[in-house]
């Protein structure tokens, strides 16, 4: 409610438009309204061809920064106008309170934050990474890769491959465990009798597995046909166990195809003092190493040769009001939206028929 | 059939048959029906949650992990919301809705690769992909029926919300099974040979269709005189409800995203194509709870502030789609992979 006062209203203009525009600033249209502008502005940026112009001319520009420093001195001129930390309130303030300390968390970042990036070749060390217009920026420490290594995903399959020696050819045979193949036109046969995928010597003569892990796996062979009918155990991880040199048929368990998918790529760093480790660490995709404030990430390779690791070094001083930002508006939302309505009942009756109060 | 795809099929077919069974006790008004249909959502939902777990348990890792994966789990968070609310609330029209859109998101995965595939490094292991997949979709499932419930409201506005509203809610009925048609004839020959549409011609048929259909819905609730009266406010709180339900989860959703990025790439915040349009529908939710408190000064009576809210539902729904989907194919960004 307004209160109206006409005496003085004459006499202190200054007064009077200062109050008309602490209600402006305060109004929730006006936050309405910016929350349209600011949409709309949104809208129009992602649908630029170019999304380093959109962040150039749009998110990173004045005026946008503008609209959004009203946009919170709206909420704070809301917050502060309507402060109440009573429970059918208390959600709406804390959520408010939590987008502003967010933003200001931003602020720092967008100030004070410093980031970059290094193409570090293995065994090598930087002092310097470079921002995203190639400028550089010192470091208060040396990076250094001692080593960097991709994970691929097996798309290799196990197969058993067959030498003839006398005819100089091979033949690959899938590890299908009773199946009788025939090796090319030759008299032979082969016969994959048993497969255990991680092998163990149980007592002489008996064998089986330790696991079901394809920790040790082996296969039992029997090779007939001609002047030949043996069985012997061939082995994934030993190719040369129990290999008779002057065999016509030499058996090869192995993996074939493709090396597979990338599964993930790690840098062994070492962070370096005047000449001091400081830090150590082998960092993986979402497993960054942090010191001092910054924080090294694992962002990308060398996809040809695999000879250098791309480093994304950032120090980001806003995080932790932007961490406790997001913090009080789970909080605020989590309250306001779902245990309001029942710690506070009634909340959408009409105003003449709320409880007087006692 | 593997066990999976046999789950995947009896919900697909249990959602089909729920949209119909509900849309006979609409007609019928017998409690009976409503029952069976209610029956069926449920037993489609246990087939749905089946399917995930073994797919879980498949993969060893949640199954949220790209567009068929994430669809199934949306079309599943709908159909649980739809269950909670026609327990609750007896709305007519809600029922059949929100399982017809179920049923059109997962018929949807069927476009994408079934494929359990290995995961690219930065979705591995991750507690905040996890979270933030499922914060966004229950979100968007309470925007959807959202959405459902106002379509409902509005048709039963007669004059131009109806005719718009009867547009839209038969564009949707329309348009989402053409549009699944025509992405089923790009993947098999079969269907290709049995359609044979350009996609203009698609586009254009569908858009007339839906017209026609809408004309004679239109005609259909004037005969009767369906009106907003006794089911009004119920339907607008229900509009409300469900946004207010919604609104939490895309909220921790955007936060656990940020946070996600934070980890990975050292930076909460990018601008992404993908980020931007999260937080565009953001706002126009938050536009949506605000609006109540400005209503008057952007020229909406109070007494028009419940259509003028189901419109922004109904609006706010487009844009969930739009950045679920249209930011994928239209804009380039950082979620390509979903």
């Amino acid at each position: 409610m307004e209160e109206k006062k006409s005496e003085g209203r004459q006499a202190r203009p200054q007064k009077t438009a200062a109050r008309r525009l602490v209600k402006t600033l305060s109004s929730v249209k006006l936050a309405v309204s910016l929350l349209v502008l600011i949409a709309v502005v949104m809208i129009v940026a992602t649908l630029l061809k170019n999304q380093a112009h959109a962040r150039r001319y749009i998110y990173h520009s004045w005026w946008f920064v503008s609209l959004l420093g009203l946009f919170c001195l709206n909420l704070i001129f809301c917050t502060v106008g309507r402060w109440s930390l009573r429970l059918r309130r208390l959600g709406t303030t804390v959520t408010h309170v939590g987008v502003l300390v967010m933003v200001a968390g931003a602020v720092i970042s967008s100030i004070w934050a410093q980031r970059g990036f290094i193409p570090l070749p293995i065994g090598q060390s930087s002092k310097l990474c470079y921002d995203d217009k190639q400028r550089p920026i010192q470091l208060p420490f040396e990076v250094h890769l001692d080593d960097f290594k991709v994970e691929r995903h097996a798309s290799q399959k196990e197969a058993l491959v067959v030498h003839l020696v006398k005819e100089k050819t091979a033949r690959v045979f899938p590890i299908r465990v009773g199946e009788e193949f025939e090796v090319g036109s030759g008299p032979y046969k082969i016969t994959i009798l048993r497969y255990e995928p991680d092998f163990v010597v149980l007592s002489k003569g008996d064998y089986g597995s330790r696991s079901k892990s394809p920790n040790n796996p082996a296969i039992l062979v029997r090779v007939s046909g001609g002047s030949q009918d043996r069985t012997e155990w061939v082995f994934l991880k030993f190719p040369g166990m129990h290999r008779d040199p002057n065999a016509d048929i030499v058996l090869d368990y192995r993996q074939i195809g493709a090396p597979g998918r990338v599964k993930d790529f790690k840098s062994s760093l070492r962070l370096l003092q005047d000449g001091q480790v400081v830090a150590s660490k082998t960092i993986e995709v979402n497993k960054p190493l942090k010191y001092a404030g910054w924080a090294i990430y694992q962002s990308s390779y060398d996809s040809i040769h695999e000879s250098w690791s791309g480093l994304e070094i950032a120090k980001d001083p806003g995080i932790p009001l932007v961490y406790l930002g997001f913090l009080l508006i789970t909080i605020g939302v989590l309250y306001g939206f779902y245990l309001r309505p029942l710690v506070v009942k009634k909340s959408t009756a009409p105003a003449g028929a709320r409880a007087p109060k006692t | 059939m593997p066990a999976t795809r046999l789950f995947f099929t009896i919900a697909e077919v249990a959602y089909l048959f729920t949209a119909l069974t509900f849309a006979v006790s609409y007609a019928s008004r017998k409690r009976g029906f409503h029952f069976a249909a209610m029956a069926l959502l449920i037993l489609g939902a246990l087939f749905q949650t089946l399917f995930i777990a073994w797919r879980w348990a498949q993969a060893e890792r949640p199954p949220l992990s790209n567009t068929f994966e994430t669809l199934v789990f949306f079309s599943l968070a709908i159909a649980v919301t739809c269950i909670v609310l026609e327990l609750r609330y007896s709305v007519k029209g809600l029922g059949a809705g929100a399982s017809l859109l179920a049923l059109l998101v997962v018929a949807y995965a069927n476009l994408f690769d079934w494929q359990i595939e290995p995961l690219m490094p930065a979705l591995q292991n991750n507690l905040w992909l996890t979270l933030h997949v499922i914060f966004c979709f229950v979100g968007y499932a309470g925007f959807g029926v959202s959405y459902i419930v106002a379509l409902i409201f509005l048709l039963k506005h007669p004059g131009g919300l109806r005719s718009v509203a009867a547009f839209i809610a038969s564009l949707s009925a329309v348009g989402i099974p053409a549009g699944l048609v025509y992405g089923l004839s790009r993947k098999s020959d079969a269907i290709a040979k049995l359609t044979g549409w350009p996609l203009a011609g698609a586009i254009g048929g569908t858009v007339v269709v839906a017209g026609l259909i809408a004309v004679g819905l239109v005609a259909l609730l004037n005969a009767r005189k369906v009106s907003p009266e006794g089911s009004g406010p119920l339907l607008s709180n229900l509009i409300s409800k469900t946004i207010a339900f919604g609104f939490p989860f895309l909220t921790l959703g955007i936060i656990t995203g940020s946070v996600w990025a934070n980890v990975a790439w050292g930076r909460y915040w990018g601008w992404d194509a993908k980020e931007t349009w999260s937080l565009i529908t953001w706002v126009v939710y938050a536009f949506f709870l605000h609006v109540r408190f400005a209503g008057g000064w952007l020229g909406i009576k109070p007494k028009s502030l419940p259509e003028f809210q189901a419109i922004l539902s109904v609006i706010g729904f487009l844009f969930v789609l739009f950045t679920y989907f249209g930011v994928n194919y239209l804009l380039s960004g950082l979620h390509t992979y979903a």
